[in-house]
């Protein structure tokens, strides 16, 4: 467990990578934000004069608005100040990396009163004045670190961390004319996963079982306790030729999902209050019946299908979930599957009373004819709680 | 325990997937996977699938499977798409594959109706139209029909014949004098009627038959008779225009076949001339795809086309590819959404798009006249979302099984509620909208129960043996170890499932 500082981004509607000024001023301001006051670099891309929030106008007329922020950085901008240590990019962050938790911190607005604009936040009763703390501690429900949702407004190499979502409202009955959000800081809590994880085989076909074990005789690693699912990736191509990676991943509450990444497809925003959300296509899979076994130290998953004629490398990645309940943080590389395709497509007929299916199961240059007996994938019945 | 009152379950009443884990009742399942379950209250595990074809080949990639009732056997007729082509090929038996019959570029779907053993063939594809998914029919496409033979579908309809026929007295017979004007109709194998063509003037006389010559042949055998149509006698001056005449077909004036470039000695009097053929000059020569196809009533119904995607067309009857561009038109009222589905239920046809009904009544006369009922401004379907019933089209005694966003819904002119997924609504509503072009739902009376193919490639069964309402209905989902994009059903009982690359 560490203590963790991230810089503002200069802009955060801009592509234009997050620019770090060298020379900040007045250390000493973020020295309180828990930890960070030993990267200067990074305060000072938090106080340079000439950066400034977002202002949002509210035409509405309905005395309230509210405003999403997403933040984002290139993967190889240095902006994670772990422990107090020299920030590091999103590329080097350490393996099992996971965020526990994090917050804005907003500058009390007559404590900055040397930028071009003052630090201002005009939510609830503040209204510029009447700060009680030097920082005001904001929502942050909803803030993760996302690096697989693929955007016109995500290039390629970077990830966001967000959303945030704000409401304001007017203090005097009144409409809002504007809010601005200025010199905030994020800062939260992570924790290193060591493990010693494995898995077996390293080779298989769609379909074939995979196991996963965790050594734990080092009382320093991690059960597969708080693995919330298992990711299964492998770079592909959208139905426009553009070069996306394919994740598939199976939860440990049983579903199943896919999702595109590092393309354009198909990604879906929205834009309200001109900001845009995220909203990966996806599909998902009932009642996981390609969980076998799902323990703290063994879990045995059937491949499942996705990988549509793909033949090679697949990498598994363990997703972490953060104990204290928030949202998803992190996630733990496992190794490198080696997936060989089987086309099972065809026309197939339900046959009364047989106890497996035969399915199509085409390798590469084999029998277009080929067919394999494979069991009936788990069937199972769970009945609803006695007596609960 | 001496006041311990045990909990005896001794029926399972199947998926329950409506709230919270916790609301589950307890003769119902928090969760199943891959079960059936049997005419008492068992449990079993669900049946093996096997293969269908013993060719070969097998067929790959099937996007769509339809049963294909042709004048000798139940069959299918299948979509594959590979590279970007999509192949439609019959499936007569398991031994037997014909075609590809019909192959088109972007074809991902088709949509499909068979009429006197004819298949009718509508390629479709999805397009985003702004944030939407919308069905329509491929641009610069066509309807299609099949024979059902093994020979290759054709573009339905046709072009009028073309070129200058020579026109003579011939041998001794009986006209009425005067100026009239002669065409040919060309009909095809299927029944087709093209508009007139070759037009021309000839004045004949009273005392003589009448001969043609030139008269154009293709040799093609798919057009089996060429009709002689002629005007009455016309009044003098003449206008000069051969086209917007009333033609009658001459009684007995028939070549039967392409390939005789003459027609000689026809008689008749204008009294003789009682059929009246100018309609076809209004017909479509090509009809453009669609991704609506129904029969109502022995005509077909076409709707949302490339580029107009609420305006319906209605053949004639019992001539599905006579379609007036003048009043064989039925418009659903536009609200930016295209019409996804269509189905007769007690004389009326139901149109449907994604989230609103209407229907309309053939009263006898022109589509366009038809009378306009708002049913539902909130329920409608996807391109898929009809249960359809063995072969015939989705009505099943007397109500329609429909796949709306609200859930699957019993319909009998109204949507009733609660609808019959009432049990799993969590898990519908989970359901990507945009995606309900997947969605297909295939009704099998015999073993009492619905299969609906889901958006990720799974089957939701809904057994009705026990009773079809919300409450008796059993829901259980089947998965397999492959995605799963179609469902048919074949020689009255026989589940086929159709599978993809995913």
């Amino acid at each position: 467990m560490g203590i963790l500082v991230i810089s503002r981004p200069t802009s955060i509607f801009s592509l234009t990578p997050a620019t770090r000024s060298p020379n900040g001023v007045a250390d000493g301001w973020w020295g309180q934000a828990g930890g960070g006051s030993s990267d200067a670099a990074l305060l000072a891309s938090i106080e340079a004069s000439g950066v400034n929030g977002i202002t949002y106008v509210d035409n509405s007329g309905t005395g309230s608005l509210t405003i999403e922020i997403i933040f984002k950085w290139n993967k190889t901008d240095p902006i994670f100040a772990l422990d107090g240590a020299p920030a590091i990019s999103y590329n080097d962050l350490p393996a099992g990396f996971a965020l526990n938790g994090t917050l804005i911190m907003v500058m009390d607005p007559r404590e900055n009163p040397n930028g071009p604009y003052r630090a201002t936040l005009y939510r609830s009763l503040t209204q510029g004045y009447n700060v009680g703390s030097e920082f005001e501690k904001l929502e942050t429900t909803g803030l993760k670190i996302v690096d697989d949702d693929p955007s016109v407004f995500i290039g390629a190499g970077q990830f966001i961390l967000g959303a945030l979502s704000l409401s304001l409202t007017s203090p005097i009955g009144a409409n809002p004319i504007f809010a601005t959000i200025s010199n905030y800081v994020l800062t939260g809590l992570y924790t290193l996963y060591t493990n010693d994880w494995s898995f077996s085989p390293s080779s298989a076909f769609v379909g074939d079982r995979i196991t996963f074990t965790a050594d734990v005789t080092n009382p320093a690693n991690h059960s597969f306790e708080n693995v919330d699912r298992i990711t299964f990736s492998y770079p592909t191509t959208d139905s426009n030729g553009a070069s996306i990676i394919r994740n598939i991943a199976v939860y440990k509450n049983g579903s199943a999902l896919s999702n595109d990444s590092g393309g354009g497809y198909p990604v879906k925003y929205s834009n309200s209050s001109g900001i845009p959300t995220i909203e990966p296509e996806e599909f998902t899979v009932e009642n996981g019946p390609y969980i076998i076994e799902w323990g703290l130290y063994v879990i045995t998953l059937i491949i499942p299908w996705g990988f549509e004629d793909y033949t090679g490398e697949v990498e598994l990645t363990g997703e972490v979930k953060d104990p204290k309940g928030t949202q998803f943080s992190g996630s733990v590389p496992l190794g490198t599957l080696t997936i060989s395709y089987a086309d099972t497509s065809g026309i197939y007929a339900v046959t009364p009373n047989k106890t497996n299916d035969t399915i199509y199961y085409r390798v590469l240059l084999g029998p277009v004819d080929a067919t394999e007996d494979v069991v009936i994938p788990i069937p199972s019945a769970k009945t609803g709680f006695v007596g609960g | 325990m001496r006041d311990h009152s045990p909990i005896k379950i001794d029926t399972f009443n199947g998926l329950w997937r409506r709230g919270a884990p916790d609301d589950t009742p307890l003769d119902h399942f928090q969760s199943c996977n891959n079960i059936k379950f049997s005419p008492g209250n068992d449990v079993l595990t669900r049946d093996g699938i096997g293969i269908s074809q013993s060719v070969g080949i097998p067929l790959q990639s099937v996007k769509r499977i339809y049963n294909y009732s042709t004048n000798n056997g139940n069959t299918l007729i299948v979509l594959t798409y590979v590279a970007g082509i999509g192949r439609i090929y019959h499936v007569a038996d398991a031994a037997t594959v014909y075609g590809p019959i019909l192959a088109i570029t972007g074809m991902t779907d088709f949509a499909f109706a068979s009429y006197g053993g004819r298949a009718y063939i509508s390629p479709f594809s999805t397009f985003l139209v702004g944030e939407l998914n919308v069905e329509k029919g491929l641009s610069g496409e066509f309807l299609y029909v099949y024979a059902g033979d093994g020979t290759a579908a054709r573009k339905a309809a046709g072009s009028p014949m073309t070129g200058n026929m020579t026109i003579a007295n011939g041998a001794a017979g009986h006209t009425d004098p005067g100026l009239h004007l002669f065409a040919f109709v060309r009909e095809t194998v299927s029944g087709y009627l093209s508009a007139p063509g070759m037009n021309e003037a000839f004045t004949t006389s009273a005392t003589s038959s009448v001969s043609f010559g030139n008269v154009t042949a293709s040799g093609s055998p798919l057009i089996v008779k060429r009709h002689l149509v002629a005007t009455r006698a016309l009044p003098l001056p003449f206008d000069g225009d051969l086209f917007n005449q009333t033609y009658y077909f001459v009684p007995g004036a028939v070549i039967n076949n392409d390939t005789d470039l003459f027609l000689n000695n026809i008689s008749f009097y204008d009294a003789d001339l009682l059929e009246d053929a100018s309609h076809l000059m209004d017909n479509y020569a090509e009809i453009p795809a669609g991704a609506v196809l129904c029969m109502y009533r022995s005509r077909l119904v076409l709707f949302s086309t490339f580029t107009d995607i609420t305006t319906g067309l209605v053949s004639a009857p019992g001539e599905p590819e006579a379609i007036s561009q003048i009043d064989g038109l039925i418009t659903f009222p536009p609200d930016g959404n295209p019409v996804t589905n269509a189905q007769e239920l007690r004389d009326i046809l139901y149109v449907m798009k994604r989230s609103k009904t209407i229907s309309f009544t053939d009263t006898g006369g022109a589509p366009s006249l038809w009378p306009m009922i708002l049913v539902d401004t909130a329920l409608g379907t996807g391109v898929h979302g009809i249960a359809t019933v063995l072969d015939s089209g989705g009505s099943n005694v007397d109500f329609l099984i429909i796949g709306t966003f609200q859930g699957v819904t019993l319909f009998n002119g109204k949507y009733n509620s609660p609808e019959l997924s009432y049990k799993v609504e969590s898990l519908w509503k989970n359901l990507t909208h945009k995606d309900w072009r997947l969605v297909q739902i295939v009704n099998a009376p015999i073993q009492k129960e619905l299969y609906i193919i889901l958006p990720n490639h799974t089957v939701l069964k809904g057994n009705y043996s026990n009773g079809m309402d919300w409450k008796k209905i059993r829901w259980s989902p089947d998965i397999y170890q492959m995605g799963v994009n179609t469902i048919a059903i074949y020689n009255i009982d026989q589940i086929i499932i159709g599978a993809d690359v995913f």
